[in-house]
């Protein structure tokens, strides 16, 4: 069975479902080298987000995870393939009302806490914003929701960090102000983009923690986004492997990560220190050197486990 | 005090033959501002031997980028080395000045920086920038130049050929390479590697520390890696040193860090990684943040984080609080400054 048809089967039970993604850009650079004139950014990825789970998009830089969380939030449109959500297609033609209301559902964290906050703001007003613009609780009721989202973040005492300047907190800190500003329209879908990997490590892990708490708690549907596989391994109910714009594996993280079976799979958790795995171990072959197929367009996901997808030639 | 180093032979790996090469001692570095000072650096010692690998890791703003330009003398103002001695093969660089500083940097020191993938001129050739730096050092026409640089470019995997392409036609990853290459350019006996692997993906890393490696083998250099990731250290290092706030708490081989580190924060350090195999269970990390340098805690730094101490056990906490912790031999060639180990002074 495919994984669209797997997917098919489970329709009304996800929040988010994404069948064939593709996005195709122009690149009139790329004909130099490669005789192509656009760039596969995303070729036919299909996946469902549930609520309450976390689904980690893992992949190295270019590999396409960006994009994928770009055309979700709507910032780009999909070459082809559909985004089923709510039971509306995401990807037709939308009025401005109609963005609005998705964009109040499905929300988006940024890699970079520095950049995505406004320097000459205080943190109040980052979380205000979308409680107005969204018209979330009554204008009475605004002070007090800031607040009450500033403690789920855990950032307390919450009036004393209301009134500072993204420049006084610490990155961390600044993270978990832009998840409560996430947070403050209630969305059913956040998307996180790479959301720890400027963080120094010891942040790291409260951030991820704060991830599990709130898919427990508030039931949404995360994608995680990162090229940090073990950060995947930690939050992730499951876990797609992506190179080059195609999904390569996908399916239960444990089963993924614990027993790869797509060779790409395999060299990137290769690639990561893990002391537990003993400490200089033997050479890594290499991209160069190494067979990353079974990639491209002669091939497709075959499900070889239950639930468990990997990318093969086609019979 | 016990445990002076009974067993020097064959404890370690870093137990090399190699002499000191770079000695930090109680290096202290101020940042002076009008108003205050904050000391970023606060009675570090610190060896580098030859052909060593020495590893040093910490979290953001803890002094371990200032220790690395406090090696190769390039603080900049309102930073400056207040007391202490940074000697290489015994001699104290603090008191080199000008044309001496010049000719010593990259020579004997090279750096790679924190954003190297940005620190090569994006209008200039690649072969250029090596034919510059070259040139600025030694006796050398640009031919010559030209042909070292296509030799070091090979050396680090690199095809020759590239010295003429602009830096923005390479990868991430190729850029590091080149800027690992320019440092190596004047065979210097130290490189120090200022999160050279940050901002690339994990098989690239891994790959270009992999090089690293084996270029180290072969030319003896010895490198200084800082970084936040200690679980890359710990497979990639001889040694390990521990920074905290300033202070180096914990140093010791890097197997015995992974295996029989003391200090709390370095237990927090290596719990915050989540494994790839075995078991999951729900990870703390370090509580808090680090203490602002302006007004350190009393005693030791880390207390206020530190899940050690407690005023449940009134004599621990009292020293804990008010006194400040040295660095105490725990293990050969395996220091710690905790009060947890060792008799109070």
């Amino acid at each position: 069975m495919s994984a669209a048809a797997m997917l098919e089967q489970s329709e009304h039970t996800g929040v988010m479902d994404v069948r064939g993604l593709t996005k195709h850009f122009p690149a009139a650079g790329a004909r130099l080298f490669t005789g192509k004139s656009r760039v596969h950014a995303v070729d036919d990825v299909t996946f469902t987000l549930r609520p309450g789970t976390i689904t980690a998009l893992v992949g190295e830089s270019g590999s396409g995870k960006s994009t994928v969380a770009r055309l979700l939030a709507r910032l780009y449109e999909p070459t082809s393939g559909s985004v089923m959500f709510d039971g509306v297609d995401a990807t037709a033609r939308a009025s401005r009302d109609e963005l609005l209301r998705y964009r109040s559902r499905v929300q988006m964290i940024f890699q970079d806490p520095f950049g995505s906050l406004n320097p000459v703001r205080t943190i109040r007003h980052h979380i205000e914003r979308p409680l107005r613009i969204h018209g979330v609780v009554p204008r009475s009721q605004v002070r007090e929701r800031v607040h009450d989202l500033l403690r789920t973040v855990g950032l307390i005492p919450p009036e004393t960090v209301a009134a500072k300047y993204p420049h006084q907190l610490s990155g961390g800190q600044r993270q978990r102000v832009s998840i409560a500003r996430a947070l403050a329209v209630e969305p059913a879908v956040i998307l996180a983009d790479e959301p720890i990997s400027m963080l120094d490590v010891s942040i790291r892990i409260g951030i991820l923690n704060l991830m599990l708490e709130l898919k427990e708690r508030r039931t949404i549907a995360f994608l995680y986004i990162t090229h940090d596989i073990a950060s995947a391994r930690y939050v992730a109910d499951e876990v797609l492997v992506m190179y080059a714009g195609q999904i390569v594996e996908q399916g239960p993280t444990d089963s993924v990560l614990l027993e790869p079976l797509h060779p790409y799979t395999q060299l990137l958790l290769s690639a990561v220190p893990n002391p537990e795995a003993g400490l200089r171990r033997e050479p890594l072959a290499g991209r160069a050197g190494r067979e990353l197929g079974p990639l491209g367009p002669d091939t497709q996901l075959v499900e070889a486990r239950s639930g468990h997808f990997v990318r093969r030639h086609a019979a | 005090m016990t445990g002076v180093v009974e067993n020097a032979a064959g404890t370690s790996r870093s137990r090399v033959s190699g002499t000191a090469l770079v000695e930090l001692q109680q290096l202290v570095v101020d940042y002076v501002m009008q108003d205050r000072v904050v000391r970023a650096i606060d009675h570090v010692d610190l060896t580098i031997h030859t052909g060593e690998i020495v590893g040093l890791a910490g979290e953001s703003g803890c002094g371990k980028s200032t220790t690395g330009n406090a090696i190769l003398q390039i603080l900049r103002p309102p930073a400056q080395v207040t007391s202490g001695r940074v000697l290489f093969r015994g001699e104290d660089l603090t008191k080199l000045r000008g044309e001496e500083l010049r000719k010593f940097r990259w020579r004997n020191v090279s750096m790679v920086f924190q954003s190297a993938m940005n620190a090569l001129n994006p209008v200039m050739r690649v072969g250029d920038q090596f034919a510059d730096m070259m040139q600025a050092h030694e006796k050398i026409d640009k031919k010559q130049a030209l042909s070292q640089a296509g030799e070091l470019l090979q050396m680090v995997g690199i095809d020759a050929g590239r010295l003429r392409a602009y830096p923005h036609e390479l990868s991430g990853g190729m850029r590091q390479r080149v800027i690992i290459a320019m440092a190596l350019a004047l065979r210097p006996e130290l490189v120090i590697m200022d999160e050279p692997t940050t901002a690339l993906d994990v098989v690239v890393q891994r790959e270009i520390l992999q090089q690293v490696e084996a270029l180290k083998n072969d030319l003896g250099f010895a490198v200084l890696f800082i970084t936040h990731d200690l679980s890359l250290l710990l497979e990639f290092a001889d040694r390990v040193a521990i920074m905290y706030a300033g202070e180096i708490v914990e140093s010791a081989p890097a197997a015995s860090i992974f295996a029989n580190h003391r200090h709390p924060y370095t237990n927090g350090l290596i719990k915050s990684f989540p494994p790839l195999t075995g078991q999951m269970e729900r990870l703390t990390g370090i509580p808090g943040s680090p203490p602002d340098l302006a007004a350190p805690p009393p005693g030791c730094r880390f207390h206020p984080r530190c899940v050690h101490c407690r005023p449940d056990e009134p004599e621990l906490y009292r020293r804990q609080t008010t006194k400040k912790p040295e660095l105490k031999q725990v293990a050969p060639d395996h220091l710690v400054a905790c009060h947890l180990f060792g008799e109070p002074a």
